[in-house]
């Protein structure tokens, strides 16, 4: 099977005084798992509401394909769909639940068996069966839901925070499952969630909402590596900020670190740096690098990993993360502390 | 085992004796075969059963009270189960005033019911008639039905109905697939409800029927004129046939419960 485009055009959804979605455009190709990631009320379920049709845009156009899909009921528009809360039938077993996208398609009986059978092997739910959902655990229901929303094989398929009912370890089996099964049936997929590790996990492009606005959309790795407003760096992992300096000649200086530091964006106005993108510098060997000092206030020690916040001349404080290995000189809390980085690890942000 | 007071135990024995007394009493008198309501009986005998099975009179009133019953609930538990569905689940100040507006026959007193459907049915030309009687029955049976089939109906999660829409279901199809079947046991159990609302009836049927009498009616009646344990006998087949339908619907409440929270 053939995923489809989605297309989401200059759509704005207020509702009375409250805008959900202002001027959102979004291409997803046929095939691809786009993420739409943001806090409760950044617009993120009402953009897949409108997809699914419970709720329609204010204004502009959504497409499946080329199909425009404005006045185009639910149950004619060809998705799949897996809700947060499961919303399987209570009263019907795991196989007539599975069953149903295809009765409603009117598919032959033999027919509908078949592919029932293979929806629920997919999921590893083939002796479940005979089953009611009450019988099932949770993370046993949310197979039958997927296993549900893609056994009439739909070009499109939408996952509301599906995952986030789940404890951690059957959510992380749970994105293994939905990746394999997204390679399988090559079905386009929009999931919506707030769980950034989920995102950066699953995702071919995740798409960063703010205020009904998408504010970046890029892979997982650029997006996570080259966040482009403080709030992107801020919401993805953790991040060192710091003001720039106007940049002049490609260069602009950091005045909290005291250096200056080569910046390809005429337009940054800061910079964001990843805590394990700062070395420890012992003193020698500097070339190349922005090297600038601080205080160990405080560690936290991972094992592997040592967190440490270092204050700053300036009284800024920031993060650092080192792998222990080959760093058995690590300054300790109270020690003065040198710290560089690659001018070219440091992502500029511009205003918003 | 947890040590109980038995000044408590002795209150919980009173107050069942309190409940049940007047209900249990009639039993005794029932099966007497005296001429007479006594207690307690001397002999006993099946005379009034047999008397209230063979008497035309209170077998005519007996079935109109179970058809008017019907009827009444019938009507009572599809239109309340409907205007559950429109109110809708979420609760405003036109679902809240429109909710007090169906629950207001159960609080309003049945007399003054009474008088106005008598007054209106006058008017019409329409008294003295099954069907107003059902009407009228119907209008006070739907509280029971509006308030709990309306509260099995916002334990229904919604999605349940877009789930049935984006798999391919129009709007009447999602609903009775993912709506009315756990919907079904409060329906049934409102049903039961109203139609002992309307089969124990008394003050509207007076005031809007006359040649036609209900049971209640005939029983009202009967002990006006003359006193003989016939109504006992029809008293007792009355809580058995109530205790059973009460115990079903309880029964069914239950189940519905344990799916619910399934």
């Amino acid at each position: 099977m053939q995923g489809s485009r989605v297309h989401f055009e200059k759509v704005t959804k207020s509702f009375g005084e409250t805008v959900a979605l202002t001027d959102f455009n979004l291409d997803i190709a046929p095939g691809e798992f786009v993420t739409l990631l943001g806090a409760s009320g950044s617009g993120k379920s009402t953009a897949l509401n409108i997809l699914a049709g419970f709720s329609d845009a204010t204004s502009g156009e959504v497409y499946t394909g080329d199909r425009p899909l404005t006045g185009v009921a639910p149950e004619h528009r060809n998705v799949g769909m897996v809700f947060q809360n499961f919303a399987l039938f209570p009263h019907k077993t795991v196989a007539e639940n599975v069953a149903f996208p295809l009765r409603m398609r009117k598919g032959a009986r033999d027919e509908i068996d078949r592919r029932v059978k293979a929806a629920l092997e997919m999921v590893q739910l083939g002796a479940f069966a005979a089953r009611k959902p009450a019988a099932l655990s949770g993370g046993q229901r949310q197979r039958v839901a997927l296993a549900r929303a893609v056994v009439f094989e739909p070009p499109v398929l939408l996952m509301d925070e599906c995952l986030s009912a789940l404890d951690l370890k059957l959510r992380e089996e749970l994105q293994d499952e939905i990746r394999r099964i997204h390679r399988e049936i090559g079905t386009t997929v929009l999931f919506v969630t707030h769980d950034q590790t989920e995102a950066l996990t699953m995702s071919d492009r995740i798409a960063i909402l703010e205020g009904g606005k998408i504010v970046q959309i890029d892979a997982p790795e650029v997006l996570y590596d080259r966040p482009r407003t403080r709030f992107v760096a801020d919401f993805i992992g953790q991040s060192n900020m710091f003001d720039l300096s106007a940049v002049t000649d490609g260069t602009a200086a950091v005045p909290d670190m005291g250096i200056d530091i080569p910046v390809s964006d005429p337009t940054a106005v800061a910079i964001s740096i990843r805590p394990e993108r700062l070395r420890v510098i012992p003193g020698e060997n500097t070339s190349g690098l922005s090297v600038f000092q601080g205080v160990v206030e405080d560690e936290t020690f991972f094992g592997p990993v040592v967190a440490q916040t270092v204050r700053l001349r300036s009284g800024r404080r920031l993060e650092v993360r080192s792998q222990r290995s080959g760093h058995d000189r690590l300054p300790h809390t109270g020690q003065t502390i040198t710290l560089a980085f690659d001018p070219a690890d440091a992502a500029p942000l511009v205003a918003t | 085992m947890q040590d109980r007071n038995p000044l408590l135990t002795l209150f919980y024995v009173l107050v069942v004796i309190f409940l049940f007394f007047p209900i249990l009493i009639v039993v005794p008198i029932s099966f007497s075969s005296g001429r007479f309501l006594s207690f307690p009986p001397e002999e006993f005998g099946l005379r009034w059963y047999i008397n209230y099975f063979s008497d035309p009179v209170w077998m005519a009133a007996t079935f109109r009270s179970l058809r008017v019953a019907l009827g009444a609930s019938i009507l009572a538990t599809f239109v309340g189960t409907l205007s559950v569905i429109g109110l809708g689940r979420k609760r405003s100040k036109t679902s809240g005033a429109l909710t007090a507006l169906f629950v207001a026959p159960a609080i309003v007193p049945n007399i003054i019911v009474a008088l106005g459907v008598f007054i209106l049915a006058v008017r019409m030309g329409v008294s003295d008639n099954e069907l107003t009687l059902v009407c009228a029955h119907a209008a006070i049976g739907l509280p029971f039905v509006v308030l709990m089939v309306g509260s099995a109906y916002r334990q229904i999660d919604p999605t349940l109905e877009r789930a049935a829409r984006i798999m391919g279901a129009g709007p009447l199809r999602a609903f009775l697939t993912a709506t009315l079947p756990p919907l079904t046991p409060a329906i049934l159990s409102a049903g039961i409800f109203a139609f002992f609302v309307s089969f124990d009836e008394l003050i509207i049927s007076l005031f809007l029927m006359s040649s036609a009498e209900t049971l209640p009616m005939r029983i009202w009646n009967d002990l006006r004129f003359e006193i003989n344990p016939t109504i006992a006998a029809v008293s007792v087949f009355f809580v058995v046939v109530t205790t059973l339908a009460m115990t079903i619907a309880e029964l069914l409440r239950r189940r519905a419960e344990k799916n619910n929270a399934a």
